[in-house]
């Protein structure tokens, strides 16, 4: 009866819960690491150069109307050169995928389920978010719809909760002999909006164009201020030197609370539990990205995409098994990141600006003619 | 997948129906005694097949009727049938001749009359209850309807009470069904669209819909896929839907049934489609959703913000339902330090002595209280509240003097069955008393992790369910959010100006500006 179609608004909610994945876990201890108190101008730094590149993403999808990524790339650089920036592409998203899926579980591990063998873990969030994918972009809309608002309101919830042990004197000096590191920081800080250009494989399915690019706006300026104000009121809450100590700040700061326990005891395992569906929200969406990759670079006819689907589990429980150690997968988490910026800071525009050329040039060629 | 389906896919032998075209073709002769014999043929001789041989109005021309008298009134067929044709025929008298026009303009004084010449429609017409009048050398007969409505008065819904509103539920006899919508909704657009189904068993089944609201992509999908439909014998309205949703393996119900006119009533002012059959005290709705589930009439009878707030109390009712017994094991077999001290120390002197570990305390007062659920549906209501009592109160009580289980499992167990309850839809509730023990296994196993990844595997399910084309979790979420307010909530009926956009109604104004002043005035 009615069109299965994302409406613009769900880009919001998508791009919003493409960004705020595992990182929410651990965004403050590795820009307090890289910019200290002023991690949070980093941050916010890094959301303007978000916006920017998330703009061209953007204006690169309607260049290419009826077209996600994985085409795109294969219609621009044709079959050979295509390929090879798909590969990219999509050897990024599955690393991505498949660390941030460990480093969750580790997070499980400690606050949750200490004698489970993480394998365990990892399958499971495997096995439901290919279902998830296995179902279709529509189903994920909606369950992206009706979790995004539920964990963000923890997440606001529990900031507000953190206010009164906060102190803003933590914070000063403001960019006081800390200028060079508060920029250097702000390409980590913009590493941390991974999601922004998911809008190129969403873009295909949206029913309208009007109003689209303001929703994605908004989808970007969400996590970009809650993970500002995560920082902002971890620095306040700790400082810098204990939020660097910490393997999950977020959490930790959960467990500062002071919450009177008529029910329960330890805030942090029940906020663990809430996030497994802000992770989940994440991984599916790039699951369902890593899928498009794999299909169109390996040229797979649409009926074997089940096969793709749970294919994918084995790939993820080999990245996230393949090194026990949580601070080696944080390790590669950042170096699949700088693959990332690479991408989207320099690949994209560049494909941007080729098109745009391209264009040009179509439109100079049919005026000559018709002259 | 697909290779596994090729590898065991049978080939499959058609069965060989049974064929109601022996008889479909046959035609009525111009004699009488040929009909008569040749129908009771058709019917196998049945004891309640009547016929009566008369003389048309005192002439030597004889005539015959036949009636199923289980089922056909014979007071109607003796005061409108034979009485005016034996008795009172003034133009057969003063014309000398006539034809089957005059008998039926002139003669009959019964309200429905249609001419018919096919053995097909006879036997479809005569096991409905109507009458059949064959006159010699006329090949064709008239059917009157004589169809004797007996059966149960209209009474309360029993499955769908109600403190405020009408209180009237739908019977087994479709005239009267029809009748008790008709009532309600005053506009020429309602319409009932009469339908047979069964290959053997034919059954009269209406498809209702307003004209003009309800889209007509959703009625024609619907009439396509109920012509679709061969069924052997009688089927239930509720049966046959369930053959035609979407996913007809879905535990969840992709229907509304409903026992009660007024839900028909507003579901066919919104813009959905009803369904009605013979012989069923209720009725089918579609689409429907699962907020549009969780609704009851009573919400329309009170004030919006008590209404919301109630709806929201059932949807807490189906967390409790579904999950209580598994968050319980999860808390106490995985996350005991999730809890203050004093609560740990509370649940763990409750469950001193108790032989069994968490979960199969749960699974055992869960397989209990379905038994007695199960108990109090079967049982006459007098017995099974005496069941409930005994159940309840005193196995209960026992079991916690045995050590079997301990109090706060009974409290738990005693929470999960009244929060089932206050689900009002009577299928949605079985669903989620279905999934109560594979939230209990997970729970078992991985603890609120397995819960969690559990919800996350039900909610994706959920929301790629359609129930005809619409998804079943409208209208939450962002797609229609001028529907959120008779969704989860309840708005204030000013507010609900425009019909639901999730059905896509031909017209989508409920209620204009200028009718709202007039209105107040």
């Amino acid at each position: 009866m009615n069109k299965s179609k994302l409406n613009p608004i769900q880009m919001m909610t998508l791009i919003s819960a493409g960004i705020l994945g595992v990182d929410i876990l651990t965004v403050q201890r590795r820009m307090v690491e890289k910019a200290g108190r002023d991690a949070w101008i980093s941050l916010l730094l890094g959301g303007l150069l978000t916006l920017i590149s998330g703009t061209l993403s953007y204006l690169l999808s309607v260049q290419y109307p009826g077209k996600d990524l994985p085409e795109i790339l294969i219609e621009i650089g044709g079959r050979f050169l295509g390929r090879i920036f798909l590969a990219a592409v999509a050897a990024y998203i599955l690393l991505y995928l498949g660390v941030s899926i460990r480093v969750f579980t580790q997070a499980l591990l400690i606050f949750l389920l200490d004698r489970t063998p993480i394998f365990v873990l990892i399958l499971f969030i495997s096995l439901v978010t290919g279902y998830a994918v296995f179902k279709d972009l529509d189903t994920i809309g909606k369950v992206v719809d009706i979790l995004f608002p539920i964990t963000m309101l923890t997440v606001f919830f529990i900031m507000l909760l953190a206010l009164p042990q906060s102190n803003p004197i933590r914070l000063r000096p403001v960019l006081y002999h800390n200028t060079s590191d508060t920029l250097k920081a702000v390409l980590p800080g913009y590493q941390r909006f991974t999601g922004a250009s998911l809008i190129l494989y969403f873009m295909k399915h949206v029913r309208r164009s009007r109003g689209t690019f303001l929703w994605y706006l908004a989808g970007l300026v969400i996590p970009i201020v809650s993970y500002a104000a995560l920082t902002l009121i971890s620095i306040m809450v700790f400082g810098t030197r204990e939020t660097i100590t910490q393997a999950y700040p977020t959490l930790t700061l959960i467990k500062s609370i002071q919450f009177p326990s008529v029910f329960l005891e330890r805030l942090e395992s029940l906020a663990a539990v809430f996030w497994i569906g802000l992770v989940f929200n994440a991984s599916t969406l790039f699951y369902y990205a890593s899928l498009r990759n794999t299909i169109i670079l390996f040229s797979i006819p649409e009926k074997y995409k089940t096969y793709i689907i749970w294919g994918h589990i084995a790939l993820l429980m080999a990245i996230g098994l393949s090194k026990g150690q949580v601070w080696k997968a944080m390790e590669r988490f950042d170096s699949a990141r700088l693959l990332q910026s690479l991408i989207t800071l320099v690949l994209f525009p560049l494909l941007l600006g080729f098109t745009l050329l391209k264009k040009r040039r179509r439109i100079t060629k049919s005026h000559e003619s018709t002259k | 997948m697909g290779i596994l389906k090729k590898l065991f896919k049978q080939k499959q032998k058609t069965p060989e129906q049974f064929n109601s075209h022996a008889w479909s073709h046959l035609m009525l002769s111009g004699d009488i005694r040929d009909n008569i014999s040749r129908l009771n043929e058709i019917m196998n001789h049945s004891s309640d097949l009547k016929s009566r041989e008369f003389n048309l109005a005192g002439s030597s021309r004889r005539a015959a009727i036949l009636f199923v008298s289980t089922l056909a009134n014979e007071d109607m067929i003796q005061e409108h049938i034979l009485k005016p044709l034996i008795m009172e025929s003034a133009v057969f008298n003063t014309r000398g001749s006539m034809d089957l026009n005059d008998i039926r303009n002139s003669m009959l004084s019964a309200d429905s009359i249609q001419i018919v010449e096919s053995f097909d429609d006879i036997v479809l017409g005569v096991m409905a209850g109507d009458t059949i009048l064959t006159i010699q050398g006329y090949d064709k007969g008239i059917l009157i309807h004589t169809r004797g409505n007996q059966g149960r008065t209209v009474g309360e819904p029993a499955t769908e009470p109600s403190v405020k509103g009408p209180q009237e539920a739908f019977v087994e006899i479709l005239k009267i069904n029809i009748g008790l919508i008709r009532r309600r909704l005053l506009d020429p657009n309602l319409c009932f669209e009469m339908h047979k189904m069964g290959r053997r068993a034919k059954a009269d089944y209406v498809i209702a819909y307003m004209k003009g609201i309800a889209n007509k992509e959703l009625v024609s999908e619907i009439k396509n896929r109920l012509s679709v439909l061969d069924v052997d014998g009688q089927a239930t309205t509720a049966q046959m839907m369930r053959m035609i949703v979407d996913r007809p393996n879905s535990i969840f119900p992709l229907i509304q049934v409903t026992e009660r006119p007024d839900k028909v009533v507003s579901a066919l002012s919104e813009g959905r489609v009803a369904i009605l059959m013979n012989g069923n005290p209720e009725a089918v709705i579609a689409p429907t959703t699962l907020p549009i589930l969780m609704h009851s009439s009573d919400d329309y009878f009170e004030n919006w913000m008590i209404a919301s707030v109630i709806r929201l109390s059932r949807m807490v009712g189906v967390f409790v339902t579904a999950l209580f017994p598994a968050l319980y094991i999860a808390v106490t077999a995985f996350h005991p330090d999730m809890l203050p001290i004093n609560l740990v120390l509370s649940i763990t002197s409750s469950r001193m002595g108790v032989p069994f570990p968490a979960y199969v305390e749960a699974l055992l007062m869960v397989f209990t209280l379905e038994l007695l659920q199960e108990a109090g549906i079967r049982l006459p209501r007098v017995v099974g509240q005496t069941v409930s009592i005994v159940g309840g109160l005193v196995i209960g009580q026992a079991a916690v003097s045995a050590g079997i289980v301990s109090p706060l499992m009974v409290i738990i167990t005693s929470i999960t069955a009244v929060a089932s309850f206050t689900v009002p839809d009577y299928s949605l509730g079985l669903a989620l008393r279905f999934l109560r023990v594979p939230f209990m296994i997970l729970a078992v196993t991985l603890g609120s992790f397995g819960v969690a990844m559990g919800m996350l595997a039900g909610l994706t399910y959920l929301a790629s369910l359609k129930s005809f084309g619409l998804s079943y979790l409208e209208p939450i979420g962002t797609r229609y959010p001028s529907d959120w307010k008779d969704g989860m909530i309840r708005g204030s009926l000013w507010s609900m100006k425009k019909r639901p956009k999730e059905l896509n109604p031909e017209d989508p104004i409920r209620l204009s500006k200028r009718k709202r002043e007039k209105n107040r005035e």
